[in-house]
């Protein structure tokens, strides 16, 4: 990150904050998406948690430390408003069909949907853990460090997340297998 | 399934999609961040350890004199505090930015161009072109020209509801006609001394924004005017509202404002007889 965008922003610069944000808005609108499940949710978050990064950019020590400042706003803001907005579960895919006599891909869109299901079914704070952990790569301690929260609650979060998604996905498995005795 | 059938099936659902931000949302905030104003960071860096003794004197009198001069008042006024306490300003809440999920892109058929209004809302549109200093509308801001597309919350929305109405028209540049002279020739002659003129730039052009509140309140309603040339053409972009949500209107023309992008515009349409 550009030590020296971040500390003209911080200093009112609205300039060096729009440059600031061409360079960070991807990250933060693909976690956001990626946790609500809603892209144009997903996008409102975005909006808000962006216009509050501006307004307590002042309140940023230690320029080093953006990034992790940045998520915490943005989960802060997802769970703000997603309560708010229940309609995650109207996301609708298109799934090509003519790649569906193959089993492979059949296990893949019966895998990818089982997961989608269960993951919608978590909290979103295990979400969030779940994806810092899985999409962004954070390291445990850092997510614990980012979302304010202790290692334990972190990695408490993160277990039950997996668990429920890998009992969906050995679900899915079983059920492909059923699939495939029948078709044979 | 093994733990790294699972990974790999996890790590690509996770990367489906894209992550690139749709441009409208960085284009709200940005023009969000020109309204917002940041907090100010009032902590207090607590550097006597790095004070000289000198430093260190000097600051402990400047303590005492200020404590000083604040008591002396306090006695002058009788101990007054309390008895006279004034209600603190109330300050209005700050708006709300509009979610990008609630704006539509609105075409014009008639210009070309393409503004984000929110979802919902009427459209009247042009059905012939503005012809040079030719007002947007007559004597009553409800009716337009038909050189006029309109948009607004509801046909009676001035008149009742909160939001207002949006008017935007374009005609060939006339001939020796700048910014200054098509806003002097348009918006001033049209609704009087302005409350206050400002420059900002519509899709790249630069343009003149002048504002009608209170006081200037032209037609009784309050007004906001943009002039801008692109293309050969002088354009108006007015925001008509009732008075009293000044505030609230600002934010939400310049919001709707950094959507607006200019199209190919049509030959322009006969004068009218």
């Amino acid at each position: 990150m550009d030590r020296d965008l971040i500390e003209r922003a911080r200093s009112g610069d609205q300039q060096a904050f729009a440059d600031l944000v061409h360079q960070v808005s991807d990250t933060l609108y693909g976690v956001a998406r990626r946790i609500l499940r809603d892209p144009g949710l997903a996008e409102d978050v975005l909006q808000n948690a962006l216009v509050t990064i501006w307004r307590k950019l002042p309140h940023l020590r230690e320029v080093d430390r953006f990034d992790g400042w940045a998520f915490r706003i943005l989960v802060t803001a997802c769970y703000a408003d997603a309560p708010r907005n229940r309609r995650w579960a109207t996301t609708i895919r298109v799934l090509p069909v003519d790649r569906a006599d193959d089993a492979d891909d059949y296990r893949s869109i019966s895998d990818r949907d089982e997961l989608e299901r269960a993951f919608r079914l978590l909290p979103l704070d295990q979400r969030a853990v779940f994806v810092l952990h899985h999409h962004v790569g954070l390291p445990l301690v850092a997510i614990a460090e980012t979302l304010g929260i202790p290692d334990g609650t972190a990695r408490s979060r993160l277990h039950y997340a997996t668990r429920a998604l890998r009992a969906a996905f050995d679900e899915a498995g079983t059920r492909g297998a059923q699939r495939e005795g029948h078709l044979a | 399934m093994s733990d790294r059938q699972f990974e790999r099936a996890v790590l690509d659902w996770l990367g489906d999609g894209s992550d690139r931000t749709p441009p409208a949302a960085i284009d709200g905030v940005l023009l969000a961040v020109k309204t917002t104003p940041q907090e100010r960071d009032l902590r207090i860096p607590w550097r006597f350890t790095r004070m000289t003794t000198t430093m260190r004197l000097a600051a402990g009198i400047a303590i005492v004199a200020v404590l000083g001069v604040g008591a002396l008042q306090l006695l002058g006024s009788g101990f007054s505090v309390g008895s006279k306490a004034t209600p603190s300003p109330t300050t209005p809440p700050p708006p709300t930015q509009l979610p990008a999920s609630e704006l539509v892109p609105f075409t014009s058929a008639q210009y070309g161009y393409t503004i984000s209004v929110i979802k919902g809302w009427g459209a009247v549109v042009a059905t012939r072109t503005l012809h040079g200093t030719e007002p947007l509308y007559g004597n009553d801001p409800q009716i337009n020209t038909p050189a006029g597309d309109s948009i607004m919350g509801g046909f009676d929305a001035i008149q009742k509801g909160p939001t207002g109405r949006l008017l935007i028209a374009g005609s060939p540049t006339p001939a020796g006609m700048n910014l200054g002279s098509w806003t002097a020739a348009t918006t001033v002659a049209k609704c009087g001394t302005p409350t206050s003129q400002a420059a900002i730039t519509i899709d790249g052009e630069a343009a003149t924004l002048t504002t009608y509140f209170g006081g200037q309140a032209c037609f009784g309603l309050s007004q906001q005017w943009v002039t801008v040339m692109h293309g050969g053409w002088a354009w108006n972009i007015v925001w008509i509202d009732n008075q009293g949500s000044e505030t609230a209107d600002a934010f939400f023309f310049q919001q709707i404002l950094g959507t607006f992008r200019f199209g190919q515009v049509p030959a322009s349409s006969p004068a009218p007889s």
